[in-house]
């Protein structure tokens, strides 16, 4: 199974036979994969230490006694390296494991997280935060570092009510209204940070700029306690309706006549969705194209079943993650760039290019309806 | 109908014939815009208020200006907004001009004097002349540039040439979002140069966001946070509580410098006091790091 | 099997079904005909479940209401009109999606072996490994009657038939004349094997060869109940679809062969 024989037969439009089989070696290679990409990435940083030295570091925390540890190297490795590797991982799986979630519902390979305008939601609760918060003296009870996050997924929740209220009728939830409220939500969103940054001065512009194209420096310990459960939460119950989702996939009509409750259904991947991402934003800033990428490429290897799909993509996106962080931190140290615009810049051309050869396909598939 | 077209017609003709025009006359009353901190210090020492009808934003520590309409907006999106004040000149430091926005003013008839932000005693010295001639306060202009030269060198002196320079650092912002920190080119870190110190971050231009791990390799034996951040609200504090800052040399030791935001920004005629001011902080760290 | 009292749709102000009457029962293939906006698709939807109605509805001698939505997915399937995936099943898969319903009590080799049977009823075998979004409109429609199969799909050594219902709306609408036979013979095999089979049909050849009764809807009313031979006549056509009907003998088995020439209005 070659990287060329993918690409192959990703091309002609039959799909690979064994993964679809059985994905599940597939699955535990690219778990092992992560694994050693986190390794790797643990050992690479502004500060110096040696990969071998890590796994000590590892057992000396476990209890062996290794002399010539320098308790420096240990405080950067167990306080910010780590940590660090941990939220991209949880990050990068969150992100994957919502996009799945989107494209399910919209019944479309190309939607993303931030179609439904949370991620806009929370980037003005950010913005607003950074620019109009700060002075207006509210919040004086929560400790600063936790200031911004909370206005974010304020924000993110806002939208996610709002969007709820506004596409929810009596037959359940409307996709399309979903779909044109997110449209609408992303505008209004747009113009609130315009807002902002024409009320901003100097430093927070700046402050702003910085926090919008996403970063993962900000990570920590205590990120890891929220981002984690959430995870969790959202993988185990999306793994709960795995077979509904499937059914999903065929129309609402169809997955009712298969004795699916589509609404309840449609209600938990929006809920699901929205809270996972609203947590990503409020941590770590919009992150963008990761939930586009990570299922896209699962699906060309195990195909749209959930039960392999869910697993394969968010390993993916933890890997994808860890890739672009690692990348970010390292480029131009010891500046980082923010790890949005390199998912920008990566899974910009490969969205063009999923969207080419959908195109191509569509056109294929109208010509064998007409044979 | 068609004559109120035709009428409408007429005065936009006529409007665009003519358009707005202030006087300037020399001996008329000058009405000046002043925006941009170090532009505004000096200002404020060479003219009365009355003749400043309007002012950029963060100009709060001048007491002069207090009262004086402000002008919001980064980099000003309006002329019409300073034109409404009827000024005579708009004073502006280069930073915060648009180029459409200099040919809009200068259209409408107002004198926009552009200052280029350099650093360095001489670029202040030269701004005080240049703002003497143009307000017409030669002498007054004369004798605040040679105050303030005394003033700064005094400053420079008392620093000296120490023989350790501590590592600093500036921090913008941070806390649950990328810490920005203060390159080469930022008035911060020519503070700590010219107070004795050593600029950790020299190799990173401008305002740019530090890792975590940057940090703690980069060992900064003092911070320099700006004091409004000194509210819990504030990112600043909010930084100085991440991963990687906890774990330097200055937020062990205690070492987190709060100047005001009229020190921070600069050069100007506030900086000589900001300098020995931070060189005596910087001075404590010298000997007990 | 099926009985449906006094049904009444109203959407927008508009009655889209007043007060219709169906009784279907075991071994029977009802044929859903009428012109268009007669309101055939709603009807089938009302009897499948969906939507809002006043009115009756019992399938196997109970109310629709008392029945879960599983337990009626696992005995009745619906092959609705336009249903298209984007997303690149196989075609294996794609039939295996129809044992969703008996997920809690089927092991997937009991799957395997019912999806490889509704493929050969269906003659989609080799398809099995292809990606349901390469395939033509006819294998499509096909694939989609192999999964409906799949889910009525008791044992897997019995096809279908007995206690269980199938419900088609317009299923040969994307098939050529060869196709179109072989569905419809199939949901007549199942009829004959006893199970209950509700078809929306826009051709009325084919309504009159296969169905054992036919329904005629003319806005949202049923107008005519019956077999083929008395619903659909000249007289019937005639008067809802504006329409000729020539009757012919079909050499092979002696049935009747309908063929309706629409006349053009003159100026």
């Amino acid at each position: 199974m070659t990287l060329n024989s993918v690409v192959v037969s990703a091309m002609s439009g039959r799909r690979l036979v064994s993964p679809r089989h059985n994905p599940w070696p597939l699955i535990a290679l690219i778990l092992l994969l992560l694994i050693a990409a986190a390794v790797i990435a643990t050992g690479i940083g502004a500060v110096e230490i040696k990969p071998g030295r890590i796994v000590f570091h590892g057992l000396a925390r476990l209890g062996l006694s290794y002399p010539d540890l320098s308790d420096f190297e240990a405080a950067v490795f167990f306080s910010i390296r780590l940590p660090r590797t941990l939220v991209a991982v949880v990050v990068g799986a969150t992100l994957a494991v919502a996009g799945v979630l989107m494209q399910t519902f919209f019944r479309n390979p190309l939607a993303e997280p931030s179609i439904v305008g949370v991620a806009s939601g929370g980037a003005l609760g950010a913005v607003a935060w950074i620019v109009v918060g700060a002075s207006a003296g509210i919040w004086t009870g929560i400790p600063a570092q936790f200031a911004l996050p909370v206005a974010a997924f304020i924000g993110s929740a806002i939208v996610c009510g709002a969007i709820l209220l506004i596409s929810g009728d009596e037959d359940g939830i409307d996709s399309t209204k979903m779909l044109l409220s997110g449209i609408a939500i992303n505008a209004i969103a747009g113009a609130g940070i315009g807002l902002m940054t024409f009320i901003a001065d100097d430093a927070q512009l700046r402050d702003m700029t910085f926090w919008i194209m996403g970063s993962l420096s900000a990570a920590s310990w205590q990120q890891l306690w929220v981002l984690a459960p959430v995870f969790a939460c959202t993988m185990a119950f999306a793994y709960w309706f795995a077979l509904p989702l499937n059914a999903l996939l065929l129309g609402d009509g169809a997955a009712h006549h298969l004795g699916i409750n589509v609404r309840v259904t449609k209600l938990a991947v929006i809920c699901l969705t929205c809270l996972s991402s609203a947590t990503v934003v409020a941590m770590c800033g919009v992150i963008g194209f990761v939930g586009l990428i990570a299922p896209h490429a699962a699906r060309l290897l195990v195909g749209p079943d959930h039960r392999a799909l869910l697993p394969l993509s968010l390993l993916l996106g933890a890997l994808l993650m860890i890739g672009a962080d690692t990348v970010a931190r390292v480029i131009v140290s010891p500046s980082e760039l923010p790890i949005g615009i390199l998912t920008a810049l990566a899974g910009g051309p490969v969205f063009l290019w999923l969207l080419r050869r959908r195109t191509t396909h569509a056109r294929n598939d109208r010509g064998s309806n007409d044979a | 109908m068609t004559f109120r077209l035709f009428a409408g017609a007429c005065l936009m003709l006529l409007a665009a014939a003519f358009p707005i025009h202030v006087s300037t006359s020399a001996e008329a009353e000058q009405r000046y815009i002043v925006i941009g901190n170090t532009v505004a210090e000096i200002v404020s020492e060479l003219i009365p208020a009355s003749q400043v009808v309007g002012v950029g934003s963060g100009l709060d520590h001048i007491e002069a200006f207090r009262g004086i309409p402000v002008v919001r907006g980064f980099r000003l999106t309006s002329a019409e907004n300073l034109l409404a004040l009827r000024p005579t000149a708009v004073l502006i430091t280069e930073r915060q001009t648009r180029p459409e926005l200099v040919v809009q003013l200068r259209g409408a008839g107002v004198r926009v004097e552009i200052f280029p932000d350099e650093q360095g005693k001489a670029a202040v010295v030269e701004k005080i002349e240049h703002l003497g001639r143009l307000l017409d306060r030669q002498a007054a202009a004369t004798a605040l540039a040679e105050r303030f030269s005394a003033d700064w060198d005094a400053a420079i002196a008392s620093v000296g040439e120490p023989a350790v320079r501590p590592r600093g650092l500036f921090i913008l912002s941070g806390g649950g979002r990328p810490t920005l920190v203060g390159g080469r080119d930022t008035h911060p870190a020519h503070l700590i140069e010219l107070a004795g110190g050593t600029n950790v971050v020299e190799m990173i231009e401008g305002y740019k966001p530090l890792s975590q791990e940057a940090m703690v390799a980069l060992a900064p034996q003092f911070i320099i946070i700006n004091n409004e951040g000194m509210t819990p609200v504030n990112g600043s504090i909010a930084a100085l509580s991440a991963p990687g800052a906890m774990m330097t040399p200055a937020a062990r030791n205690g070492r987190v410098i709060a100047l005001s935001s009229g020190a921070l920004t600069g050069p100007g005629i506030m900086t000589p006091k900001a300098i020995r001011e931070l060189a005596a902080r910087i001075r404590d760290v010298a000997v007990a790091p | 099997m099926l009985e449906a009292e006094n049904i009444t749709v109203v959407k927008g102000g508009r009655h889209i079904l007043s007060d219709v009457s169906v009784r279907a029962s075991a071994g029977e293939l009802v044929a859903l005909v009428g012109p268009n906006g007669a309101g055939k698709s709603t009807l089938l939807s009302v009897l499948a479940g969906n939507g809002h109605r006043r009115g009756h509805v019992h399938w196997f001698d109970r109310r629709l209401s008392g029945w879960s939505r599983r337990a009626l997915a696992q005995r009745m399937a619906v092959m609705e009109q336009h249903e298209s995936t984007p997303f690149q099943f196989l075609v294996r898969e794609f039939v295996n999606l129809g044992r969703m319903p008996h997920r809690r009590c089927t092991t997937p080799q009991v799957d395997r072996r019912i999806v490889r049977q509704a493929m050969d009823a269906m003659d989609i075998t080799c398809l099995a490994d292809r990606s349901v979004t390469t395939l033509s409109g006819g294998e499509r429609q096909r694939a989609h009657m192999a999964r409906c199969l799949a889910q009525i799909w008791a044992h897997p050594d019995a096809l279908p038939g007995n206690g269980c219902a199938l419900l088609l709306d317009e299923p040969t609408s994307a098939l050529d004349l060869k196709q179109q036979s072989r569905l419809l013979t199939a949901a007549w095999a199942f009829a004959r094997r006893g199970g209950c089979c509700i078809a929306v049909l826009h051709d009325l050849n084919l309504a009159s060869t296969f169905a054992d009764k036919v329904v005629f809807l003319v806005d949202g009313r049923v107008v005519e109940e019956g077999p083929p031979q008395s619903t659909i006549t000249g007289p019937n056509v005639r008067k809802w679809y504006q329409t000729e009907l020539v009757t012919a003998r079909r050499e092979s088995d002696d049935g009747r062969v309908l063929i309706a020439l629409p006349t053009p209005s003159h100026p």
